[in-house]
């Protein structure tokens, strides 16, 4: 910090300026005076609060004459108060109302006779006083230096004046302040992210004019999971704040962040919130993005893809927190092991309305590093996880390859270090079994259905099935791809 | 909506070294779609009230000198760069009216450092500006979640960002001309009677919690660090805070000091807690530091002095970092009260951070205010 000597010494003799900045955007000023003063939008009023007698009168500082004329100031800066908001800088400025030597001749009419000279006020009256500046000047009289600090710079906003004095109070710039605008107050801010018709020709007359939502984060979540070792959405909510809304401006389309030129290009993912089921769909779709929008088509025909979390559970022994299996947490997680006999962790899966017709269905856990594998090969099956029917009772169409449904783990696999997931393959697709428009899945409930019609339990299930395996699940969910009914989005939070 | 009336006379704080009111952002994160419906109010469709959402791969990135955060084409997502990228891009601040200095008071480019070195990574957080915001209000947002102040000083007419640090750096203090921290001294800096007080018991706390990890779509907070006199969290479910008085992890131990010595002595007779919201964060490093931060400022009382001085303390920048001497203890002993089971201090034990305020008229007198940094 640059603390100057002269502040500190006892002898230093101070006086204070004030710079009164004039503007005269209208050109109230006699035209003929202005090829003269060619800086006449920064034209500035000079006052300190005493001469230099030697200067004749007048205080010279930087090249510049500074005429007597402030009588006082009452400054009061804004203080730092930790926790707390902000409080503007103001000052209150006296000046004396005298007559000022303002307008010299100007050289290209030399039948201007002498320098005019007029009341402050007059002039303040004139042209706009626009900004104010004090400034405390230290020096030692045995030197030539000065020291100059700064003690408010504002602009004016209430000048008055009576026949002797003239005040100002004046408050720190704040003019920087603005608001983006929005559709209930579409003018008088700036700022790139606005929805105009120029920039946005597609957008309806509803959305000009509102504000296109800005995202500071580098949080990156996809329904396969690209954060915090594989958990993504997964772990949901968590990382939701990562996502910021688009605007809706037409039949399909979503208008999205508008980036700086410098956002490096590489493309927007896109969510919706399914408020049937209160959870957020991944969208597959064909984006654009470029340096004036960005935004995407949502093709009526594109595959969403939605997780289903569990809502409830029971567990053998050998299991512990289980409910931390689905917590929607990545620090937590349930325990499987096995002690001599298959452990097992079964969740069940909430039924849910209609949201598409269904394309896809997988599983998938999300395993911490203190899993561990007993097998003697690390090929070796340790633990399975798929949807399990209780009727049977055995895996829900099974699949002897273990590959879609159960998916196996092997001990290599439980020996990974770091998170380790696994999703099994697409299961049962087209098989016509279950895609059919009678089966329960096809109405996403999440059951089997005997030869007699009657209901079966379904249900999530993960089991250790060799002893001295222990399985350690972060997360585990069942992922749907499905294209959406045409109301699958529609929102009851509409205002 | 706040709207800005700036020919109202600012009214000054509370002069009790705590701010009067806690900023906090509340309510629902996000818009939930238009206000009213197109085509005639009929639904049509996906175009009415669907939640949709975007994610960038990557967000809002520094440009190619690192303007923002010291790295080009990083992620901003740090409390000190994030306004900083706001105010010029979006507010159209001139770059040139932030403080950005090497070793400079009030520099964004050491703050974001500063910030940063409090946690184990960075300080970083998710902050989305949905609707009508501005370079201030966005302030207040950040100033809530994050042990910083950002303001626009009289004497160079900059912006700065001041962190509360602890252990303030070369930087933070007020210098003299020789480039040393200044001690305040009674005998030549000091007019007669130098007030000095204890912050009223109405700003302390002994109960703190942070709330955070917000959920977008509803605005709800998923995760609660807390401390106070009957246990502690650190967010993920673990009780951090057992240590004996004295350890790094005391705050539990220092909460039922607080709870019943400001109690006059009856156990459980004091207690006062404050609930931050910040739906921004999501780490829980950041959320235990925020609330380690709270708490410290403000589980006790802290030792203020107020006093009149002169020209020195002219380019003495508000928020700085300074020192007392001890000379001033044979004149004003030092009231401050060892509640941490420590021992007693005088001045020159105490760091400070001040507010100069000059006097009216012409002659330069100062009224210092100095508040003890906990």
């Amino acid at each position: 910090m640059s603390t100057r000597a002269s502040n500190w010494h006892p002898g230093a003799i101070h006086v204070r300026l004030c710079e009164i900045t004039l503007s005269d955007i209208y050109a109230v000023r006699d035209a003929s005076y202005l090829p003269g003063d060619a800086t006449w939008d920064t034209k500035t009023i000079r006052l300190c609060d005493h001469a230099d007698s030697g200067q004749g009168g007048v205080f010279v500082y930087g090249g510049n004459d500074y005429f007597v004329g402030l009588l006082d100031f009452d400054v009061s800066p804004g203080d730092v108060v930790w926790g707390g908001g902000s409080q503007d800088s103001d000052a209150k400025i006296r000046l004396s109302n005298h007559r000022y030597v303002w307008q010299k001749r100007h050289t290209a009419n030399p039948q201007e006779t002498t320098n005019l000279d007029v009341k402050l006020s007059q002039i303040l009256r004139d042209y706009n006083a626009t900004k104010v500046v004090l400034v405390d000047l230290a020096y030692l009289p045995s030197t030539s230096s000065y020291d100059a600090q700064q003690i408010f710079s504002g602009v004016i906003m209430d000048p008055g004046t009576d026949e002797d004095e003239f005040f100002l109070y004046a408050v720190e710039d704040r003019r920087f302040d603005k608001a983006i605008p929005n559709m209930a107050t579409p003018s008088g801010g700036m700022g790139p992210g606005i929805i105009t018709k120029k920039d946005y020709p597609n957008a309806p007359k509803a959305e000009l004019g509102r504000s296109l939502p800005i995202l500071y984060s580098q949080k990156i979540v996809s329904y396969t999971g690209d954060q915090d070792n594989g958990a993504g959405l997964l772990t949901n909510p968590r990382y939701m704040v990562a996502l910021s809304p688009c605007r809706n401006t037409e039949f399909f389309r979503v208008v999205a962040n508008r980036f700086p030129a410098q956002t490096a290009g590489s493309g927007t993912r896109y969510f919706a919130w399914m408020d049937q089921v209160g959870t957020l769909a991944t969208i597959d779709t064909t984006n654009t993005d470029n340096t004036t929008e960005s935004y995407c088509d949502i093709d009526p025909a594109a595959v969403w893809h939605i997780w289903v979390p569990m809502s409830s559970v029971k567990a053998s022994s050998g299991v512990t927190n289980p409910l931390h299996a689905f917590d929607g947490r990545h620090d937590t997680y349930a325990s499987i092991a096995n002690s001599g006999a298959t452990a097992y962790l079964e969740m069940y899966m909430p039924y849910w309305s209609q949201l598409g017709q269904i394309e896809e269905v997988y599983t998938t856990v999300l395993l911490k590093d203190t899993s561990s594998g007993v097998g003697a090969s690390g090929t070796d099956i340790n633990a399975r996880f798929g949807i399990y029917n209780s009727a049977v009772p055995d895996w829900h169409f099974k699949d002897a390859s273990d590959t879609t449904n159960p998916v196996k783990l092997t001990k290599s696999e439980l020996n990974t270090v770091g998170f380790f997931s696994k999703t099994g393959n697409s299961w049962l697709k087209g098989s016509g079994k279950w895609n059919e428009a009678h089966e329960p899945w096809t109405r996403w409930s999440w059951e089997g259905e005997a030869v007699t019609g009657e209901r079966q339990d379904c249900y999530f299930r993960i089991e250790v099935t060799q002893n001295g395996a222990n399985v350690d699940v972060v997360a585990c969910g069942m992922l749907i791809d499905f294209k959406p009914f045409a109301n699958a989005a529609f929102s009851r939070h509409i205002k | 909506m706040i709207k800005q009336e700036p020919w109202v006379v600012p009214v000054p704080p509370p002069d009790n070294g705590e701010a009067g009111r806690r900023s906090t952002y509340n309510g629902s994160l996000w818009d939930r779609g238009r206000t009213s419906p197109p085509g005639g109010g009929k639904p049509r469709n996906f175009d009415n009230g669907t939640l949709f959402y975007a994610q960038s791969l990557g967000s809002i990135n520094d440009d190619g000198s690192g303007t923002y955060t010291g790295a080009a084409s990083t992620p901003i997502c740090w409390p000190s760069a994030i306004w900083h990228h706001f105010a010029v891009k979006f507010g159209n601040l001139p770059s040139g009216d932030i403080t950005t200095g090497a070793s400079t008071f009030g520099s964004f480019s050491e703050a974001r450092d500063s910030i940063n070195a409090k946690i184990s990574g960075n300080w970083e957080v998710c902050v989305s500006v949905p609707d009508r915001t501005t370079p201030s209000q966005l302030i207040e947002r950040l100033e809530s979640i994050t042990p910083m102040k950002i303001y626009r000083s009289m004497l160079d007419g900059k912006f700065k960002c001041v962190v509360y640090k602890q252990a303030p750096d070369a930087f933070d203090y007020f210098l003299d001309p020789f480039g040393n921290a200044y001690a305040w001294k009674y005998s030549e800096d000091m007019a007669r009677k130098p007030k000095a007080r204890l912050s009223p018991l109405d700003a302390v706390v002994n109960e703190v919690h942070v709330r955070y990890a917000g959920f977008a779509p509803d605005g709800s907070l998923t995760k609660d660090c807390w401390v106070s006199p009957d246990g502690s969290d650190d967010g993920s479910g673990v009780r951090d805070q057992t240590g004996a008085l004295g350890t790094s992890t005391d705050r539990e131990a220092r909460a039922v000091r607080s709870r019943d010595f400001y109690g006059a002595g009856v156990t459980g007779g004091f207690q006062q807690s404050i609930t931050i919201e910040a739906p921004e964060i999501y780490g829980d490093d950041i959320a235990v530091q925020l609330r380690n931060h709270i708490f410290d400022r403000r589980w006790r009382r802290k030792v203020m002095l107020d006093f009149l001085t002169g020209n020195r303390a002219i380019d003495f920048y508000q928020g700085m970092a300074t020192l007392v001497d001890n000379e001033l203890e044979d004149h004003v002993p030092c009231p401050y009260i060892p509640l941490d089971g420590g021992s007693a201090k005088r001045w020159g034990d105490l760091k400070f951070y001040g507010n100069a305020r000059r006097q009216p008229g012409m002659a330069s007198r100062y009224m210092m205010s100095l508040t003890e940094i906990t």
